[in-house]
């Protein structure tokens, strides 16, 4: 199949999705229209409890929609028996895998469940796909070993490889970064974007790290606290602040122009930098977190980058027109900010460096 | 849709797992099980020489006497314990895969009970109420609508069982329920027998011990087919069991109907744990154990792999238990004495690498 003109194939026409109980419906999110097309990387995005996982398994079948529907190569999942479900989509949930002492190529195998016959036998084809899929996913080195010996990130990998095994048009997977370190995160995201792109696989990933997203995403799908869905490109997103609103938190703000989250800083005493390259960032960063607002000159308070005597070490002088400080280190220079930053209108002179259990105190207090 | 194998080279064979010593496994578990029949057949108040019952079982002429015993006591008794040995294995298999729990069983669940009270109701029905409860029903059943009762009660425990487990879905609370069904169902079968002479309660004492004595050929015309039916049943089911190796969710992802799987387990373990409750009592401890010696042995999660390795170490384990039971010098000793000293320990192993893995349940 050549995928030319990769039309929907994942396709959500007015669905509402939440739970229905004896006290009631609980709808979680409602009206929700939108379309994933093949070889798309889309981001569910949304503050927690918002119900991307709940969304997640509407899709997937495990639970049944309110109203509306989820149309899959433009067909109603909910009137598909479950095995054609799975020749469909494939999933990586949340849930914990235990598989008592299966290797990691079993597991894989087990993706062929909706391919094969009553008794699961696998022919030449069924392993073709398993280990295509370790290799596509990266595990296929793991293969022999146990996977209840693997690190959270190989598993990661092998459980991609088991949804991939089941040769899916759509791949959902559920806050699949949260147990990963961030090297470990960039690299699965890669993983998911490689396999989007080449199997044309439509990809829709949940996670509440809209940094990730933002950077990674084909599609982005935010989830507002309103139970509403908006579908769009990370950057239109961004633009109309779609992205950034339902992440609205006192104290944190979304800075559209490196697409992640800081501090409020509006109010904070300024502070420029004088230098350049490395050193004169890392200066403007250790300013930053001692509570400072990097201007560009003329600000109140100065910092001079000064070349080192050998490189081992970032020296400065740190000003505010009455005295000048230099130091030898940034950890040194941060402390000296934070003094001056808490002492109001104080100016530098007089103020001596202070011992550190001083220091300490002014930190944790 | 996605066509994956084109996309790479032509898949190497997976050298590494190839798991060597699969089939030599199986063949020294075999030839186990054969010299422990051999030593079923021999063992007893009368020792009977080996050379004499490969004579006797390949048609050539033994003495009389030998015979008789052969074919009237220790065949009999062989083959009940070698079944039940393999149907509990099963179960215990299937239930530890349906719950997702490694220390689920029939006896553990209260599915043994439930069969306990099916064949006390069925016998009490049956219009010779009072009279002779025990001897016609437990221990000598011949009755094909007992074993029916006996599944039935089993299946009605096990329904309960899951539907309760789903509601407390901590795996440590599922076997508390299922050890309070259990007081409730003895609780049951205790009113049923309120009234019953004291000759009857010493022989349902002696019936809750556990048996494979006394069964007949005619028992077992009964016996055989069911648990055969019973074993095929699971046979056809392995494909769903290790599905659930990875959870319901995720089952339910690859395809599988939960409802008719979870329908499925329970009426081929209630055939298993039922019929064997009917001929040979509540059993404790096998349906844990076997599993666990199954995984060990192979070193394997695979149903493929462990539901034939069941049947061969239950037959063994269940037949061995029932030899000591019956040494010579022990007296007779109950049966689940016998199967607490391999079981127990097995539980409490397992238990206690739990506790190591420090497996958040």
């Amino acid at each position: 199949m050549t995928g030319e003109a990769d039309g929907p194939v994942l396709r959500l026409d007015a669905l509402a999705v939440g739970y229905r109980a004896r006290a009631g419906t609980r709808t979680v999110l409602a009206d929700v229209t939108t379309t994933l097309a093949a070889g798309e990387l889309a981001f569910l995005v949304g503050p927690n409890g918002a119900g991307k996982s709940t969304l997640l398994r509407s899709i997937a079948g495990l639970q049944p929609a309110l109203s509306g529907q989820v149309l899959l190569d433009g067909q109603p999942v909910a009137r598909m028996p479950r095995s054609q479900i799975a020749r469909k989509i494939a999933a990586v949930l949340t849930d914990r895998v235990d598989p008592g002492r299966l290797r990691a190529w079993e597991v894989v195998s087990l993706g062929r469940h909706p391919h094969t016959g009553w008794s699961g036998r696998l022919d030449d084809h069924d392993r073709d796909v398993i280990s295509a899929a370790m290799r596509r996913s990266g595990a296929a080195h793991l293969a022999a070993q146990e996977f209840s010996q693997l690190s959270d990130g190989q598993r990661q990998r092998v459980l991609v490889a088991r949804a991939l095994a089941q040769q899916p048009g759509v791949l959902l997977l559920d806050e699949p970064t949260s147990f990963l370190d961030p090297p470990g995160q960039i690299a699965l995201l890669s993983l998911l974007a490689e396999v989007a792109a080449v199997e044309r696989v439509a990809v829709l990933v949940s996670t509440n790290d809209v940094e990730l997203a933002a950077r990674h995403a084909d599609m982005l799908w935010v989830v507002g606290r309103d139970g509403t869905l908006t579908a769009g490109g990370p950057e239109d997103l961004v633009y109309s602040g779609a992205l950034a609103g339902p992440f609205d938190t006192e104290g944190a703000i979304f800075d559209p122009a490196t697409l992640s989250f800081t501090t409020e800083d509006a109010g904070r005493r300024t502070a420029a930098v004088h230098g350049d390259g490395l050193p004169a960032l890392l200066a403007a960063h250790a300013l930053r977190r001692a509570g400072f607002r990097i201007v560009d000159p003329p600000a109140p308070v100065r910092v001079t980058v000064l070349p080192g005597p050998d490189g081992a070490g970032i020296h400065t002088i740190i000003s505010d027109g009455s005295a000048e400080v230099r130091h030898a280190s940034l950890e040194s220079l941060a402390r000296h900010a934070r003094r001056v930053r808490s002492a109001g209108h104080a100016t530098l002179a007089g103020t001596g460096p202070a011992p550190p259990s001083r220091v300490n105190q002014e930190h944790s207090s | 849709m996605t066509v994956l194998p084109p996309v790479s080279k032509p898949a190497p064979p997976e050298p590494a797992l190839r798991r060597t010593g699969v089939p030599v496994r199986f063949a020294v578990l075999a030839v186990v099980l054969a010299a422990v029949i051999v030593a079923g057949i021999a063992i007893g108040p009368v020792r009977i020489p080996v050379a004499e019952i490969v004579r006797g079982l390949t048609g050539r002429p033994t003495q009389p006497g030998d015979w008789a015993i052969i074919y009237e006591v220790r065949l009999p008794r062989t083959i009940t314990a070698t079944l039940c040995g393999a149907a509990l294995g099963v179960a215990g298999l299937q239930m530890q895969a349906l719950f997702r729990n490694p220390l689920a069983d029939p006896y553990v669940l209260g599915v043994s009970s439930g069969a306990s009270l099916g064949v006390a109701i069925a016998v009490l029905a049956g219009g010779n109420a009072a009279a002779g409860l025990f001897e016609v029903s437990f221990g000598v059943l011949g009755d094909l609508g007992s074993v029916v009762a006996a599944c039935a009660g089993a299946a009605v425990v096990l329904a309960i069982v899951l539907a309760l487990g789903r509601v407390a879905r901590s795996s440590n609370t599922l076997l508390l329920l299922g050890v309070m069904l259990s007081f409730l169902v003895f609780a049951a079968i205790e009113v049923l027998l309120a009234g019953a002479s004291p000759l009857r309660i010493q022989q349902y004492v002696e019936w809750e011990f556990g048996s494979f004595e006394g069964v007949t050929w005619p028992n077992l015309q009964i016996m055989v087919p069911v648990l055969a039916a019973g074993l095929l049943a699971a046979t056809a089911g392995i494909k769903s069991l290790n599905a659930l190796l990875l959870g319901e969710r995720y089952a339910a992802t690859m395809g599988l109907h939960l409802g008719r799987a979870r329908l499925a387990i329970i009426i081929s373990s209630s055939l298993l744990a039922g019929t064997v409750t009917a001929f040979a009592g509540p059993i404790a401890f096998l349906g844990i154990a076997i599993p666990h010696v199954a995984r060990t042995v192979f070193r394997s999660s695979d149903h493929r792999v462990l539901l034939p390795a069941c049947i061969l170490i239950g037959a063994a384990m269940a037949l061995a238990s029932d030899i000591l039971a019956q040494l010579p010098g022990s007296g007779v000793l109950p049966l689940n004495a016998m199967t607490a000293l391999f079981g127990a320990p097995v539980v409490i192993f397992v238990l206690v690498r739990a506790h190591r893995q420090e497996v958040p349940v």
